[in-house]
């Protein structure tokens, strides 16, 4: 088997890792069947088998995720499978207290939405993929619509900051560095947890990191991969430092030089570290078919999500499996050229009659489809693409017949567009396409316009009409380009004019960072600006 | 003015913030102190005496109070203990400043007299100390007493030889002692009282292969750090490698029962486990990175980077190996060893609460052993150097010049709270205790007095 273990560090890291293992889940097939085909999806690849205490077996993700003291919601670290007692308070702390004089201070509970209370109780009677749920009012943490079962040692928690604290905000890459060291000290999660699934993967290809890159979390992020490296010399790496567009401050306010400075550590160490870091930025525009609320958390990191799950398919299919190792290599054939860039086409526009306009998915074209989620600057400069891999998903082996018209074929349009995209006379190309479509469970915001059930697109139904729509297809399209110049040079520049005493938060605590290491990240940027010229 | 009233009333603010965290923590202290559970806005549960854990899992919005929760771990972080100390005393410090201050003394005045008494304290620490030929019956002493104030006390009693044989057995002659070679191993069953010290190694990992042996006798250990395959294309290189081990394996233990086992840092694929299965080789993967130094101090032996030129010499031996299996947990026990120089605390408990409580006593009980014989002296308990040390400040107050003589005042006043607090936690009355306390202290030399 070829596993890979997922790192999830930050708040809205875990947004998308949400959605992500909720797309997981929509893709189980719960069905018994002896005679059903082996199931295209490898899930063994992301998920675990194992057996609690009390002897009920689970399938949980192979995940580790952070987030900060109170960031977790109405999560609890030992989910339903894993509760030791009845829940009651006052019998678990009589077991525990050996007759002892005792005390409990019970903060008050997190309030469930309706979707996490229906999740949590199988009797109540509603169909949790019918029902409309509210989501976009009622989601304030990632937790809240949450539908895996994670196991315990998955979940951490980072002590030593709060969520959303403004006396001691989590804003500083030093301050996870030093978070990180702390954490170890106190739980060594690195052996106790992360071990835990790595010692029984067989023959893991690769770790899959979502981050934040503009605050803390980047730094825990990195000395979190040092510390794998040092187990891992060579394992792939691919990781995505995701950042929300609404969360970027202002040019020329303090809280924005520190952002740039988080993202400049961020980018020089992770690209040292992974194997291919992809920055990413939440969408910021919309389409016909597509229409996030691009303020909502819950909405734009559904659309990474989506992208995120769609460009790794190739690693966790039964047919036509590359793995990550491979993947990356044939990207990043220069070796020098760590920096992704990853962008969506969510749905892949398409009829029922397999009708799509394939000049528009071209990232050059003018009004394109593909949103761009990358953090790079509006260039000015033609993009040279020295490596892509573009994954096709969710097109029927034969689409509806066209009276009239030839009936279309789903190799027929991979490969139109395939041609399309070998246009950009790429380095390298990877082309790859799959039936699985993308799931779209009730979990998944209501941002589609103008789909039927499958994802096809079709007109006739009226744009104030939200469609139910249960998968779609997709093409991601993810590349190593000279676009990454533009947003390395923006970094070192500011960097250049920047007085870093200004900035004693970095230099603070046991890993602070000192001038000459502030200085190395510069020249490692201008070195990283040089490696994406032309 | 309004200026003058806004200080004050930030300095009111400070205050009551340390004040309402010693109220928080106050309970904690001292074998008779409560244990509390913790329930967080997710229904998460934690129950603990111990003060670093409370502080690290509420939830402080208080900037001052944050501050003094900082205190309060470094110092736990230093000593290994102390949290709930620190956390009374600045309360307490702040609470008999607010007196002075109250009456129109200057905050500068007073710290300036909490900076001499300060000192002062440090010198009097050291004429109170005892120093001893620090022999076992002592360290049973301090160990109990540490653990008695976070467990009950027939767990106590169970742990503290466990945690006195942990130390003396670790311990190089003449270096400092190292804890990080004695292992903690939590494990979810029976009662805690079964939790007990295993002269050697407890893994929390077993073989991945069903056909390996779960128990070998009489073994060679050998340790390696040996990278697993990345790519298919390594395989020829990695068999090659496998056959090395076992060609090695054939030649030390030849027709004889000897047993052979492989520690391995990184990882071993399935086919590799396979071909040492097929070999009599029971083989563990991933071997934490501790566990590697402190295998080769239990077993003997060295690690190996490679598998080429092994020699008879890097092996480690061991009587014992046997698999234990909970759930979806897997333990390897490496026993019966010769001589070792790092061992395991095995800790048991019906369930994570328990387990979690019994870790952090016996990190404390660790630490309070290790620091009497790395200090080489104690101090007396149950407030008695507090007590002392108040007197001694009263005394030390007449010789200091002008009004810092109210901040060491204030000082040595604070410095009661540890037995006050104390006695009202056994249900004693605060006052009648320190006043009863104060008495012996005039009437005898001795530096001793218990409480309750």
């Amino acid at each position: 088997m070829h596993e890979i273990l997922t790192l999830q560090f930050g708040q809205f890291a875990n947004f998308v890792g949400t959605h992500f293992w909720n797309s997981q889940e929509a893709q189980f097939d719960f069905e018994d069947n002896p005679n059903a085909s082996e199931p295209e999806l490898l899930h063994d690849i992301l998920f675990r088998v194992g057996v609690t205490q009390r002897g009920i077996e689970t399938f949980t993700p192979r995940l580790l995720l952070y987030d900060l003291k109170g960031g977790f919601g109405s999560l609890k670290k030992m989910n339903r499978l894993y509760e030791e007692t009845s829940g009651n308070q006052e019998s678990e702390l009589h077991n525990s207290s050996w007759g002892l004089r005792s005390e409990i201070h019970a903060q008050m509970p997190y309030p469930k939405n309706e979707y996490i209370q229906k999740e949590s109780n199988s009797r109540m009677e509603i169909d949790i993929e019918v029902k409309d749920f509210k989501l976009d009012e009622t989601v304030r943490y990632w937790s809240d619509f949450n539908s895996v079962y994670y196991h315990p040692k998955s979940i951490n928690a980072i002590t030593q900051y709060q969520f959303e604290d403004e006396f001691m905000p989590f804003d500083i890459f030093s301050y996870g560095k030093g978070a990180f060291l702390e954490h170890q000290r106190d739980l060594d999660s690195f052996e106790e947890n992360f071990r835990f699934f790595a010692e029984e993967c067989d023959a893991i290809q690769g770790f899959q990191v979502f981050t934040g890159i503009i605050d803390g979390y980047g730094g825990f992020a990195c000395s979190f991969l040092e510390r794998l490296r040092e187990e891992y010399p060579k394992t792939a790496i691919e990781s995505f430092g995701i950042t929300e567009n609404r969360s970027l401050e202002q040019k020329g306010h303090k809280s924005y030089y520190k952002q740039i400075l988080n993202l400049s550590f961020s980018t020089t160490q992770l690209t040292e570290l992974s194997s291919l870091l992809n920055i990413i930025n939440t969408p910021s525009t919309r389409s016909s078919f597509f229409r996030p609320n691009t303020n909502l958390p819950y909405h734009t990191s559904g659309v990474v999500s989506a992208a995120i799950e769609t460009a790794t398919l190739p690693f966790r299919t039964r047919h036509d499996f590359i793995s990550m190792y491979d993947l990356i290599n044939r990207l990043n054939w220069r070796g020098n050229t760590k920096l992704g860039s990853l962008g969506l086409a969510l749905p892949l526009p398409i009829s029922n009659f397999g009708e799509v306009d394939v000049d528009r998915l071209l990232p050059t074209s003018n009004n394109n489809i593909i949103q761009d989620l990358s953090m790079a600057l509006n260039g000015q400069h033609a993009v040279t693409t020295l490596g892509q891999s573009v994954v096709v998903r969710g097109l029927p082996d034969k689409f509806e017949f066209f009276p009239g018209k030839s009936q279309k074929n789903a190799s027929q349009i991979t490969d139109e567009i395939f041609q399309r995209f070998e246009t950009l006379n790429s380095g390298s190309s990877s082309f790859f396409s799959t039936s699985v479509t993308y799931p779209i469970p009730n979990s998944f915001p209501k941002i589609f316009n103008h789909l039927n059930r499958d994802g096809y697109i079709d007109m006739s139904i009226p744009s104030d009409q939200i469609p139910s729509v249960h998968s779609v297809p997709a093409l991601s399209h993810l590349t190593i380009s000279t676009k990454s110049h533009d947003l390395l040079q923006q970094l070192a520049n500011t960097l250049q004019n920047l007085n870093f005493n200004l900035f004693p938060e970095y230099e603070g605590g046991d890993k602070g960072l000192s001038r000459e290491e502030f200085l190395e990240t510069r020249e490692a940027l201008w070195s990283l600006c040089e490696a994406f010229k032309e | 003015m309004s200026e003058v009233a806004r200080r004050g009333q930030a300095l009111q603010l400070n205050i009551t913030a340390a004040v309402g965290l010693q109220d928080v923590l106050k309970s904690n202290l001292g074998p008779k102190g409560t244990i509390k559970m913790l329930v967080d806005g997710a229904g998460n549960i934690k129950i603990t005496k111990d003060g670093k854990v409370l502080l690290s899992e509420m939830q402080i919005q208080n900037p001052t109070a944050a501050m003094i929760a900082r205190a309060a771990t470094a110092q736990d972080e230093i000593t290994g203990d102390g949290t709930t100390s620190i956390v009374l005393l600045v309360g307490e410090l702040m609470k008999q400043a607010e007196r002075y201050i109250s009456e129109g003394l200057h905050p500068r005045i007073i710290t300036e007299g909490f900076d001499l008494a300060r000192k002062e304290a440090l010198e009097f620490l050291d004429k109170f100390k005892i120093e001893k030929q620090i022999d076992r019956e002592i360290l049973v002493n301090v160990a109990r007493t540490s653990l008695n104030t976070k467990v009950h006390a027939a767990l106590a009693e169970t742990l503290t030889d466990a945690v006195v044989d942990a130390v003396m057995t670790i311990k190089p002659d003449g270096q400092p002692i190292d804890l990080h070679m004695v292992e903690i191993m939590k494990m979810q069953h029976k009662t805690a009282t079964e939790s007990r010290l295993v002269r050697g190694l407890v893994l929390d990992h077993g073989a991945r292969h069903p056909d390996m042996p779960k128990r070998v006798e009489d073994a060679y250990i050998l340790t390696l750090n040996q990278r697993e395959k990345l790519v298919e294309s390594e395989r020829k290189f990695t068999d090659e490698k496998v056959k090395k081990i076992v060609e090695f394996k054939k030649q030390v233990c030849g027709d004889t029962n000897k047993g052979f086992v492989v520690i391995n840092q990184k990882g071993i694929d399935p086919l590799s486990l396979d071909l040492l299965c097929k070999n009599g080789i029971l083989a563990l993967r991933r071997a934490k990175r501790r566990n590697m130094e402190r295998l080769q101090l239990i077993c003997g032996g060295v690690a190996q980077n490679s598998v080429d030129d092994l020699s008879p010499e890097v092996l480690g031996y061991a009587g014992l190996i046997y698999e234990h299996t909970l759930g979806e947990e897997k333990y390897t026990f490496v026993e019966e060893v010769k001589n070792p120089k790092s061992v395991t605390i095995l800790v048991k408990g019906p369930n994570s609460h328990t387990i979690a409580q019994i870790n952090d006593a016996i990190r404390d009980g660790l630490r309070a052993v290790k620091n009497a014989i790395e200090d080489k002296c104690i101090v007396p308990g149950a407030g008695a150097f507090q007590v002392g040390l108040s007197a001694h400040l009263n005394k030390f107050k007449s010789s200091v010049k002008g009004r810092a003589k109210m901040g060491v005042q204030a000082f040595a006043d604070a410095m009661l709270i540890i037995p006050k607090v104390l006695s009202q936690n056994g249900g004693f009355d605060a006052q009648d205790t320190i006043v009863a306390l104060q008495v012996v202290l005039v009437f005898s030399d001795i530096s001793f007095s218990y409480i309750g």
